[in-house]
């Protein structure tokens, strides 16, 4: 469904030198290499999270994918199209949401942008109505879709982008940190809404996050870059199995403040009375949750190491 | 063709949602018209003509350049810029429809719109002041008028399309524009005929595009089909051919070397 092999992109920034003569008649650039050599492919249905620092090339990768961008070298083959030849065939068949980005007409309600992404898509009025119905109904968006969309909330207005994008049923959908910025009840509901979407319509969804928990939740493969490469291509859960050798044990006391067990010393922890973290070997766990059980404590947990710790100490060990 | 007329809707509903930016520019076009009108009617007061225009010409050609004016130079193009500039334009790129089509058709309702107010504004003006009017002997003098309204239509939005795409390379666009501005208001014949200015500098005008949008039109509406509109025709069409092109190379290009790096 989606083939790319060896992808490049290389950006051309202009150098400011401070002199307006030369920064103005010759004006020199400098490159900047986003995206180097990536190739991967994706089936259909499947829900890929790309992950990465800031700069990593996510969205470069996302925009070429899109037909945004012109790739500098490389080649990208989406359901047999090529996306910066920009087919109509071909965009019909895709959604973009941009979470920093606003696509619908700002000053009228979303309705009104429905209506014209209704005849720019063609689609049959009976299927839009069917569709805006569903969409609307898992979307929970009633309420609000005959208000000016500068007078929507921010997590209400995703929900409108969301719908606007999938009115045509994009056979790829492309979410670009489609939760940044929403309260913990807005993500909450988008991502439900993501994976009962990709679930019922069979989409194929290529999603972006600073939100470790909307990839945890969401994808079934992640794609890890760094520096514009590739450096994991696989399962969430499988990283998570090779890189967390360490439980996270959390004791909360009561009573005086105590001595810490000298086993626990030997340990990274954190300790602000009266909450102790200890971050324990799997192998040492039940020699240290031994020591803790011995203190006065109210409650004890143990979990598992934070993703986004784990994904932390990936990208330090490469 | 219903994907054009939703589209003008939604243009023509987001215009009523900042009415008073609209009435404000209408105001402005009225204003100006008044300050022309007492103008020329105190240059013409005692005389039968200045530089061959009669007083009813020289009225009804400031009545036609206003009303071009508003329709021909009033134009929502230079948006593409800040569109380009702050990354909208990608809205655009990902929809199967082209952006030609997309900005012509905002560009219509914005041409349309104008046309009607400024139509009533000159109607309203002239049943006030009763100026004298000069209307053609000749039917083929409106229909030469009609289709070189066209041209400057067709070209004003190519020259601004052109001067948008500046954006995919630099972020100073407004400097360039201003200079246009500029020319404009000195070289279209938005303020009296070109024809008032020696030849020699009348003839250099004709050589650039400005003259096509204001005052060739006007000018074959007040003097009818001279065998000069074959030159108006010639040039028009030729700066036409070469501002389209222009525009439509540098969007192709603007596209594939732009970054919307962080955008």
């Amino acid at each position: 469904m989606i083939t790319v092999k060896n992808l490049y992109k290389t950006y051309q920034t202009p150098l400011r030198t401070g002199n307006f003569i030369t920064d103005t008649f010759n004006r020199r650039y400098k490159s900047h290499t986003a995206v180097q050599g990536i190739s991967f492919s994706i089936g259909e249905n499947e829900l890929v999270g790309f992950i990465g620092p800031n700069g990593a090339g996510k969205t470069t990768t996302l925009k070429m994918l899109a037909g945004i961008l012109f790739p500098t070298s490389g080649t990208i083959d989406i359901l047999g199209f090529t996306p910066f030849d920009k087919e109509t065939a071909f965009l019909k068949q895709i959604g973009f949401v941009m979470g920093q980005k606003n696509q619908l007409i700002w000053d009228l309600p979303p309705t009104d942008t429905f209506s014209v992404n209704k005849e720019i898509y063609e689609i049959p009025e009976a299927e839009y109505r069917k569709r805006l119905g569903e969409l609307t109904d898992m979307l929970n968006a009633a309420t609000f879709l005959n208000q000016p969309v500068k007078t929507l909330s921010l997590g209400q207005r995703m929900k409108c982008e969301l719908l606007s994008s999938l009115l045509h049923a994009p056979k790829i959908l492309f979410l670009d940190e489609p939760t940044i910025g929403l309260d913990i009840f807005a993500q909450s509901s988008i991502r439900k809404f993501i994976k009962e979407y990709q679930q019922e319509y069979r989409a194929t969804i290529i999603l972006t996050s600073h939100y470790m928990q909307d990839v945890q939740q969401l994808a079934d493969r992640v794609i890890l870059l760094d520096a514009g490469s590739i450096i994991y291509d696989d399962t969430l859960e499988k990283l998570m199995q090779s890189q967390s050798q360490t439980k996270c044990v959390t004791i909360t006391m009561t009573g005086t403040n105590p001595d810490l067990p000298a086993i626990v010393r030997k340990f990274e922890h954190e300790y602000m009375y009266p909450q102790l973290r200890v971050y324990v070997p799997k192998k040492r766990l039940a020699e240290v949750l031994g020591a803790l059980v011995e203190l006065d404590y109210l409650d004890v947990t143990v979990e598992n190491e934070p993703i986004e710790d784990i994904i932390k100490k990936f990208y330090q060990q490469k | 063709m219903r994907k054009y007329l939703l589209l003008a809707r939604a243009t023509l509903k987001t215009y009523l949602a900042y009415r008073v930016n609209f009435i404000m520019w209408r105001i402005r076009s009225m204003l100006t018209l008044v300050m022309l009108y007492f103008l020329w009617s105190q240059a013409v007061v005692g005389k039968s003509e200045i530089a061959g225009y009669a007083p009813a010409e020289i009225y009804t050609y400031i009545f036609l350049a206003n009303f071009l004016n508003a329709t021909v130079l009033s134009s929502r193009v230079d948006q593409l810029a800040g569109d380009i500039l702050n990354g909208t334009i990608i809205n655009h790129l990902l929809k199967p429809f082209s952006i030609f089509s997309l900005i012509g058709t905002r560009e219509v309702v914005d041409k349309m719109v104008n046309i009607l107010f400024s139509i009533a504004e000159i109607a309203l003006f002239i049943s006030i002041f009763r100026p004298p009017l000069a209307f053609p002997a000749d039917p083929i003098a409106v229909l030469g008028f009609l289709a070189f309204l066209l041209l400057a239509l067709v070209l004003s939005f190519y020259v601004s399309f052109a001067l948008s795409m500046l954006a995919f390379w630099t972020a100073e666009v407004w400097a360039p524009r201003f200079i246009f501005l500029i020319l404009i208001s000195m070289l279209a014949g938005s303020l009296f005929p070109l024809d008032l200015f020696p030849p020699v500098l009348y003839n250099v005008m004709l050589l650039t595009p400005f003259p096509y949008m204001v005052y060739v039109p006007a000018k074959i509406f007040v003097d009818g089909i001279t065998p000069q509109v074959l030159d108006f025709a010639i040039f028009g069409l030729g700066w036409l051919g070469l501002v389209a092109s222009l525009a439509h190379m540098s969007w192709l290009r603007g596209m594939k070397e732009f970054s919307f790096f962080g955008r």
